[in-house]
């Protein structure tokens, strides 16, 4: 199991804020947290900071905590069913924060007192003064603490600080060199190491993921349970004949064209043959560190939506929307695209997820004719072009870019939409409203609500294809255009 | 009962619409204020595998006694107490400045009051 540690910006600020003295003193804070369970990843989602009070907490030298404040906070964070977290600061450090030998004993002593109250490990949390890094450990007995992997800080500017021994640095290769002359090495080294999925592996998703690989990322999943259909060939790029032929994954289709694709020396691609409606594609979901939500459906939107917020996880959404006329010919097209963060509304408050159409997506009657034409309801609009399906990719692919190396210190934007038939890009000023239940979830980790159901017929499909037996000539082409892809992807 | 479906029955307790558990549905007394209706009060109800993921994803479906007729909507009678039918409309709930529980009030409102007199 790997570890780290989630808040969202606003949360951070105020951590902050306090620790970082204008004396230039040391300080110390206590704050809660909630688990947020991935398959390989557990993450402590900070929830609510806790301030001292005069006289519980020592500032000279090096600061301490009273117990009075421990026990204190301790109380509180069982009354709410958090676990609870020591942080502390070094003003003068950079970079990833170790643990002195006093700093070491103090959450040692402590970690007793806040696993009895909370039932939880205790966090500790240092924050380096200098350039603004956060370390994390887990402490699950008294003896010696779990390190974390990364502290990431999530708003419209996602700011990660990551554990270089658990996680390094990878190697700037040839290939890069024109990327990090846009960004230079320090950002290659921070975004490198994201860990992005894609959920779903269409025109627009098999597009992002291949830009990802290309950008050198080291580790990408693709979640999709759907297979590669003739009808598909005109938008996904990179397919072939033989793809379709063979009804082959879009998953897998997508991991060759991003060994293909890219730049890093090596390339970890997660194919996830799950549906992301699936409490089993949540747990998947919750291991990486953005998003990318490439699907057409409410009930997905919901789930993601929903993960954006609870467990601070950004989750970049877009899509397309073609209109015709009568007679045939093109009226218009709009392509929005959004990041959702705290500080920025989500899809449900934009009108981009239309939630009370969810129960029907879940029964499969967005697509019924029957039912369609009973509800006197417009059939879906599937029309999409290849050419356009790459300014979908393109603006998501920007959002990231805005998302993670915050060009002009502005992370990313407000919701996007472009109309093509008046050639205006506008950007929207909505945000949730009060009662926005996905952004009233924010920071609730585990028990955020569960909008993912076990279901079959995604496995019965994924299991059937598995068995499908294909003709002589389409193996033995299958097995030779493997083997070139393999030895053309050894090529330094 | 799970956590989003006792938050249901709160919601719309507290909206005015006083709700209690009934087999697989929940159901709640909603006046009509229009159409054939009018001025009466009728018991309707939502299927609790809608309300899983209250309040981030509102019910579809709304049950109501099938005498209570419509010029257009797909039925069933999924989850249905002896006598209702649940009916099928679009509800697109997007201004969150309004409390979940009373936007589905008045759409489920605006719904039966647009019921037509039942044919002798
Ligand atoms: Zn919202």
């Amino acid at each position: 199991m790997r570890y780290s540690v989630a808040m969202s910006g606003d949360t951070e600020a105020v951590m902050r804020d306090h620790l970082l003295r204008e004396d230039g003193q040391e300080d110390v804070l206590i704050a809660t947290y909630v688990l947020s369970t991935g398959i390989e990843r557990t993450t402590a989602v900070i929830r609510s900071v806790i301030l001292p009070r005069d006289g519980e907490r020592h500032v000279h030298g090096n600061a301490s905590f009273t117990s009075a404040y421990v026990l204190r906070a301790a109380h509180e964070a069982r009354v709410a069913g958090h676990g609870l977290a020591l942080l502390h600061s070094h003003p003068g450090g950079h970079g990833w924060q170790r643990l002195s030998r006093t700093d070491w004993e103090t959450e040692s002593d402590y970690e007793r007192v806040a696993r009895s109250a909370t039932k939880m490990p205790m966090l500790g949390m240092t924050l380096g003064g200098e350039n603004i890094a956060w370390s994390a450990r887990f402490w699950f007995d008294r003896t010696e603490p779990t390190w974390a992997e990364s502290v990431r800080s999530v708003s419209p500017v996602l700011a990660v600080t990551w554990n270089d021994e658990l996680r390094p640095v990878p190697k700037i290769t040839g290939a890069q060199e024109r990327t990090v002359s846009s960004w230079g090495d320090r950002s290659q080294g921070r975004i490198a190491r994201l860990r992005v999925l894609v959920v779903g592996a269409g025109s627009v998703g098999l597009d992002v993921a291949q830009r990802l690989a290309a950008t050198g990322l080291i580790t990408v999943g693709v979640m999709d349970y759907d297979a590669v259909e003739r009808r598909n060939l005109d938008r996904m790029i990179g397919a072939t004949r033989l793809d379709a032929a063979l009804g082959r994954a879009k998953v897998d289709v997508a991991a060759r064209l991003m060994k293909s694709a890219a730049t890093a020396d090596v390339i970890d691609v997660r194919r996830h043959e799950v549906s992301i409606t699936d409490p089993v594609g949540v747990s998947i979901a919750l291991d990486y560190d953005v998003i990318f939500s490439c699907v057409d459906r409410p009930w997905p939107r919901a789930v993601l939506n929903g993960i954006a917020y609870a467990d601070l996880i950004p989750v970049i959404d877009g899509g397309i929307a073609l209109t015709t006329f009568p007679d045939g010919h093109m009226r218009n097209g709009i392509w929005r695209t959004h990041t959702l963060t705290p500080g920025r509304p989500c899809m449900a408050c934009i009108g981009q997820l239309v939630a009370g159409e969810v129960s029907l997506d879940k029964l499969g009657l967005l697509e019924d004719p029957e039912y369609i034409e009973g509800a006197g309801r417009e059939a879906p609009s599937h029309q999409n072009v290849a050419a356009l399906s790459a300014s979908v990719s393109a603006s998501l692919l920007a959002q990231f870019v805005s998302l993670v190396a915050h060009p002009g210190s502005r992370g990313a934007p407000a919701p996007l939409h472009y109309v093509l038939s008046t050639h205006t890009l506008m950007q929207s000023d909505t945000s949730c409203g009060p009662y926005c239940a996905y952004e009233n979830a924010t920071r609730t980790g585990d028990r955020r609500t569960p909008i993912a159901e076990h279901r079959n017929d995604w496995r019965e499909e994924v299991e059937a294809r598995k068995a499908k037996r294909h003709p002589l000539r389409l193996r033995i082409l299958s097995s030779v255009e493997y083997l070139l892809q393999r030895y053309t992807n050894r090529l330094r | 009962m799970s956590e989003a479906s006792q938050q249901f029955i709160a919601d719309m307790t507290a909206a005015g619409a006083s709700a209690r558990a009934d087999g697989p549905r929940i159901l709640y007394d909603v006046v009509a204020v229009g159409g054939a209706l009018a001025g009466q009060t009728i018991t309707t109800g939502v299927s609790i595998s809608e309300v899983q993921s209250w309040p981030a994803v509102p019910p579809h479906w709304i049950h109501l006694p099938a005498s209570v007729h419509f010029t257009e909507t797909n039925m069933d009678e999924t989850d249905c107490a002896p006598g209702y039918v649940r009916h099928s409309r679009d509800y697109n709930y997007t201004d969150t400045s309004i409390r979940p529980a009373r936007a589905w009030l008045s759409h489920v409102r605006g719904f039966i009051s647009i019921a037509i007199a039942e044919a002798a």
